[in-house]
């Protein structure tokens, strides 16, 4: 803890913590990810932390960091987004081109503000988190080149945060690890796969751990002591509180439980003992902290100040326990500000002290973080400040003012003569003995007028004697009138050894003890030498005794030893003080002259060195003085002037050298940082090709992977039959198989042409198109297309291709061989058109009956069948109101059957016909099909009326024969008896008989029509009637082709007959001398006329009686005929004449 | 003995009928060929037997056979057509001969009329 830490920030709040989530912040940079995963690779759930990676990126590319970490932790691994809260156990990595900064435990990307090179990613974010999760946090450095993060840690430190590195021996790059280790700040440096548990193990106790030290003042006070032996500096005056907090912490970082324990580790460990101190002097200070009251300080100290000074006066400022710097820069900024606003130049001084080695060095430095810049007024910021990026430097000159050294207040003489002290929040830590002690040698060091600068919460206590206050609530105060008196005794100036008893009698005594002081003082003043005390370089600092002989003061010198000295003394003075400092002896001049304008003296001067870098020069008279005659009044010789024109122009090289050295460190800054962007920028490369060269490895096992899927892939395309072309998105060939050769003459150099610029066989570049409208965006397009000789024909499919995340790059063409199938569809069509036409001339309809819908669909034949209107769907009802009533109901309930029993139907109807004619006869067949969705009857219908019309004639026929062939059988019985009555004799009776029954079998064979639609010719039936006596006779038989009708036969057969045998018994047919002639010929009114004329030289008187039943026969027959007949003989001829008229019934 | 009237449209077979039925002693009218000619002597003499062919040249013999049903007269059916039996149970009472038949058959299907007319005049007187 420094001499300034202030009301430390993180005092103010509770530093324990409930259920708060301790934030892990890692940095790292080249060598990062190595060691990264060798870190997380040992999480074990649940870790109870965050993490926050913060790595140097290239802000150009993607990070893998997260997927590569992600592998090999069990946390959750993501990039960190803007506002997102840390979650316990989650990695949050930090994403390219951006800062990243906590702020109430959620995350912010900020851009950067520098440029590229000069950003300083990690050490933002671990101030943030110093400032957000104070002793929750904690941050580890990994590998990586350069320093960034160890500013950063400070922040954390200060904060009450952990801070862990990885042994730089373990890294690849080390310059972070050991940037980080130097500062001396850090807790534990380890193996990388060592940080977690430690981690762990350290915010369990945090938050789990109880105050086991704070109780007990004793255990504190013992572990002072042993801090004390170690290290040489006392911190028992120091407030209990704020020790035992710190020795709290320490104690969970040593994993130590009990006070004593680690008082005995301390007593034994150096290390662990500069641990400790460097943990109590961390503090926090700023610029211009309690701005209001560095106003007042400005205007009632500062301004009055430099306005009371004259040119060559001093003013002395002293800042104990300055720590880092910032309130002794703050502070000289505003002297240099007033004496450039009153243009005066008075020469001032800052002695700024601590103990801390360390932050001296930063406040050498001065050096500091960009977020610290806004705490400095902005009047005072350009003047003051050189802005690098994420740093600023404090002004050269404001730097020179201010001399920073290691010195204790308590232990270590003051400095005198002081113009201002300002010694601010450093009370605040010490007890108040130890502020008691150390308020007296202020008011010692300070000149009678001086000022005390305390900070807010500080006051003097019972010291109101030594100081009255000027502003009390800015905390300013004067010296008081008491004399000063320098205290012997320091506070903490005693012997280890000698420490026995309590520190409040050690006080006592010393305030017994006499003033030796003044007495020095006045021994100085009035018996001792002339003497003065130079500074480095050669200013005066103090002055004891009568000096006009050895120097002359004047307006123009100033403080310079060199230009006051009187000549003889000039030239001796500066060789013989740097002999002194830089031997460290003391050395002695002798027998000098010194010249002044009223006389000489002889003199030897010893040069003393002191501690403070200066040293007491004492001059110790030879000799009497000597006075210079007026004759003899100047005597200057050459020598003289030599020199004072050497040592002008030395003094004038000087500032030349000086000036020039600046601009050289200046020009070197500029340097520092060029280099300190290019390491960074070097260090992003680096961190960008360790991931490159991990994803290299993860790609090349992909790379394995793919070559196996193209194997297969490859073999795919080798073995299938099928041509495949596949076009990337610019219609380029991608591959194709060996089957696309069939179509397109590919040579493997066509891969990467495009399809247009490739030859095909194809009859057309149809497929061009088609391709380009899937690549533009159409789903599946198909294309029949004939190859350019006619022998095949190909189905092309063109698909999109498809990239795995969906994405269009291009398209598929499968082309399928139809060529086959093309010829059977041709086939099939032919063979169809032939079933149709068959179809069509038989007369055969189709119908389709869907029981569901009751709707038949017929085709035109059916249609015309069953006198429909025209192909297509009918209700079943109109169909069925075709059929003549008779056959409905057998219809209905025959298609039932059929549905509902599975079993083919067959049917046979009647169609209604028109008046007057014979109903058609229609034959349906029909059969179930089940298809997809519902059950169908198809089935034909075809006309049987001819059949049907033939097999009623037959039937018809067969009853007319039946009855004809029983007529004839009365007939024939008629005969029999009727001939029987009339026979002589039984041979007469069976020959006439015979020759009846022969010619009715004669006219019977010519109506072989049954219909009765036709008759039998006259002649025909005349020529078989005279069959048995053709030759005889000479015969003539000669009419018109008329016809006989059917009924008329009988009766004409039986006459004819009769006629024959009694021409051949009694006329022409007898003897052979005659001849017959037989004629008819038709009436005019459709009836006939039958003339039989018989002529014979001599006629028997018998013929035409014939005789009683043949004349009775011919008599009934023609009456059957309805005939007239009329018989006459004249000479030789003898005729019969037979007239029918028509319409007489017979 | 009794009146027969005779309808036979084949005239060689009516005469034959005709010569046998008088023969056995009754007085035979006819014969006539058709429906027309025996209705138009029905007019005027009522037979006391009809003796009728079935199918005549001009139709079948129904509506003469009617008529004289109507009159009460008896009467014997001489077809060789199947539906001659049909007549038999549409005039109940009748004979029905096939053609062809004996003489004797004829004789004795008349005999049975002549039989029947007497034993239901009587009945009805």
């Amino acid at each position: 803890m420094a001499e300034d830490g202030a009301g430390n920030r993180a005092d103010n709040r509770a530093e324990t913590t409930d259920t708060a989530l301790p934030v892990v912040g890692i940095g790292a940079s080249a060598g990062g990810l190595e060691a990264l995963r060798e870190m997380l690779s040992e999480a074990r759930l649940p870790t109870g932390m965050a993490y926050v990676v913060v790595q140097h990126l290239d802000p150009n590319h993607d990070s893998l960091l997260a997927e590569l970490l992600s592998r090999h932790t069990a946390l959750t691994v993501r990039q960190a987004e803007a506002g997102e809260r840390v979650q316990p156990d989650h990695v949050y990595i930090i994403p390219p081109g951006h800062g990243l900064e906590i702020a109430g435990g959620a995350l912010e990307l900020t851009p950067f503000a520098e440029p590229r090179g000069l950003r300083r990613p990690i050490d933002d974010f671990f101030v943030s988190l110093g400032e957000d999760a104070r002793t929750l946090s904690a941050c580890v450095i990994l590998s990586g080149t350069g320093a960034d993060g160890t500013l950063g840690l400070r922040a954390v430190k200060e904060n009450g945060g952990l801070a862990l590195v990885q042994a730089p021996e373990t890294a690849r790059y080390d310059g972070m690890p050991r940037s980080a280790v130097g500062t001396g700040l850090v807790d534990f440096v380890l193996r990388p796969s060592e940080i977690l548990p430690r981690l762990r193990d350290y915010f369990a106790r945090a938050i789990g751990g109880s105050d086991t030290v704070a109780g007990t003042g004793d255990q504190i006070d013992e572990i002072c002591e042993a801090l004390h032996e170690q290290t040489g500096h006392d911190f028992s005056g120091y407030k209990h509180t704020t020790l035992a907090r710190r020795i709290q912490r320490r104690m969970q970082v040593m994993q130590i439980e009990d006070p004593s324990r680690y008082r005995s580790r301390l007593r034994g460990d150096r290390t662990e003992a500069r641990a400790l101190l460097r943990d109590l002097l961390i503090n926090v200070t700023r610029f211009f902290r309690d701005p209001e009251h560095f106003e007042a300080l400005r205007e009632t100290v500062i301004a009055p100040m430099v306005a009371a000074a004259r040119d060559e006066d001093d003013i002395r400022v002293w800042v104990p326990g300055c720590s880092s710097g910032e309130e002794a820069y703050s502070i000289a900024m505003l002297f240099a500000e007033e004496c450039r606003a009153q243009e005066r130049a008075p020469r001032l001084q800052i002695f700024a002290t601590d103990i801390d080695e360390q932050m001296l060095e930063i406040a050498r430095e001065g050096r500091y973080l960009t977020p610290a810049l806004p705490d400095i007024p902005e009047a005072l910021r350009d003047s003051y400040t050189i802005q690098h990026g994420d740093h600023f430097r404090i002004a050269p000159q404001l730097r020179e003012m201010i001399r920073f050294s290691p010195h204790s207040v308590i232990k270590d003489p003051p400095f005198s003569r002081l113009s201002l002290i300002s010694c601010r929040n450093l009370f605040i830590y010490f007890g108040e003995r130890l502020q008691s002690g150390v308020l007296p040698i202020f008011h010692y060091a300070l000149e009678p007028e001086g000022v005390l600068f305390l900070g807010p919460s500080e006051s003097i206590g019972r010291h109101e004697e030594m100081f009255a206050p000027l502003d009390h609530k800015a905390r300013i105060f004067r010296r008081g009138e008491t004399r000063g008196r320098y205290p012997i005794e320091l506070p903490a100036a005693r012997s280890i050894a000698s420490r026995a008893g309590s520190g409040a009698e050690r006080w006592e005594s010393r305030e017994r003890a006499p003033q030796p002081g003044l007495a020095l003082q006045r021994l100085a003043e009035r018996y001792a030498r002339p003497c003065v005390v130079l500074d480095r370089d050669g200013t005066m600092i103090e002055s004891h005794g009568r000096l006009g002989r050895y120097f002359e003061f004047s307006a123009a010198g100033g403080g310079a030893a060199a230009q006051a000295a009187r000549p003889g003394l000039r030239e001796v003075l500066m060789p013989l003080m740097r002999e002194a400092l830089d031997n460290r002896r003391r050395v002695i001049s002798r027998d000098i002259e010194v010249r002044a304008e009223f006389g000489r003296q002889r003199l030897d001067v010893i040069a003393d060195p002191l501690a403070d870098e200066t040293v007491l020069l004492v001059f110790r008279d030879t000799d009497a003085f000597e006075a210079e005659p007026d004759d003899d009044l100047l005597e200057i010789g050459p020598s003289d002037g030599q020199v004072e024109m050497l040592e002008g122009e030395l003094r004038h090289t000087r500032r030349q050298l000086r000036d020039k050295t600046e601009q050289l460190e200046t020009a070197n800054e500029e340097l520092k940082s060029s280099n300190e962007e290019m390491m960074s920028m070097n260090e992003e490369l680096q961190s960008t090709n360790e991931e490159l060269s991990t994803v290299n490895d993860e790609l090349k096992v992909k790379v394995d992977q793919l070559s196996v899927a193209n194997d297969d892939l490859k073999n795919f395309f080798d073995s299938t039959r099928l041509p495949v072309v596949v076009l990337d998105g610019d219609m380029r060939l991608r591959s194709y198989t060996e089957a696309a050769l069939a179509i397109f003459p590919l040579q493997p150099g066509d891969k990467g042409r495009p399809l247009s610029h490739v030859s095909s066989l194809l009859a057309d570049d149809g497929f061009l198109d088609a391709a380009r409208r899937v690549v533009a965006g159409e789903e599946d397009v198909r294309l029949r297309i004939a190859q350019g000789d006619g022998t095949k024909q190909w189905m092309l499919n063109v698909r999109p291709y498809r990239l795995l995340d969906g994405r269009r790059d291009g398209a598929t063409l499968v082309f399928s061989d139809i060529t086959e199938v093309l010829a059977l569809q041709d086939q099939l069509g032919r063979e169809r058109e032939q079933l149709e036409l068959a179809l069509r001339l038989a007369r055969i309809g189709i119908w389709d009956y869907s029981p569901e819908t009751g709707q038949i669909s017929v085709d035109s034949v059916q249609a015309e069948l069953l006198g429909l209107t025209g192909a297509g769907s009918h209700p079943v009802e109109r169909l069925l109101a075709r059929i003549v009533p008779q056959d409905r109901e057998a219809m209905r309930d025959s298609l039932e059957t059929s549905l509902s029993e599975g079993r083919d139907f067959a049917a046979e109807l009647r169609l209604i016909a028109p008046q007057g004619e014979r109903p058609r006869h229609l034959r349906s067949l029909g059969r179930l099909v089940s298809g997809r969705s519902e059950r169908r009857m198809i089935g034909v219908t075809f006309d049987v009326t001819a059949d049907r019309h033939a097999a009623e004639t037959r039937e018809l026929m067969i009853r007319e024969m039946n009855h004809r062939v029983k007529n004839l059988f009365a007939v024939i019985s008629a005969l029999v008896t009727t001939t029987a009555r009339g026979a002589a004799d039984k041979e007469d009776l069976a020959a006439s008989l015979r020759g009846k029954i022969a010619g009715l079998g004669r006219a019977h064979a010519l109506t072989n029509d049954l219909e009765g639609l036709h008759g039998v010719p006259f002649g025909d039936l005349v020529a078989a009637m005279l069959e048995p006596y053709a030759g005889q006779v000479p015969l003539s038989a000669s009419g018109p082709a008329i016809e006989a009708e059917p009924q008329e036969v009988t009766p004409l057969a039986l006459i004819l007959h009769e006629w024959a045998t009694n021409a051949a018994k009694y006329g022409a047919l007898r003897d052979g001398d005659g001849s017959l002639d037989i004629s008819w010929e038709a009436q005019g009114d459709g009836g006939w006329r039958l003339i039989w004329r018989e002529t014979k030289p001599a006629h028997d008187p018998a013929s035409g009686s014939a005789g009683g039943f043949g004349s009775r026969l011919v008599e009934i027959s023609a009456r059957q005929l309805g005939a007239e007949l009329d018989n006459r003989r004249d000479g030789t001829i003898f005729e019969w004449t037979l007239t029918k008229h028509a319409h007489q019934p017979g | 003995m009794a009146k027969i009237l005779l309808v036979e449209d084949e005239l060689l077979i009516g005469w034959d009928i005709k010569d046998t039925l008088e023969e056995a002693g009754h007085e035979v009218d006819g014969p006539y060929a058709t429906v027309a000619e025996a209705l138009e002597r029905v007019e005027r003499a009522l037979p006391e037997i009809g003796f009728l062919d079935v199918r005549l040249a001009d139709g079948e013999v129904d509506p003469l056979a009617d008529r004289l049903q109507a009159q009460d007269v008896r009467l014997v059916f001489h077809s060789g057509h199947i539906r001659a039996l049909d007549h038999g149970r549409r005039y109940p009472g009748c004979t029905v001969c096939a053609k062809p038949s004996t003489p004797d058959e004829l004789v004795e299907a008349v005999a049975q009329q002549v039989a029947r007319r007497k034993g239901g005049g009587l009945a009805a007187e």
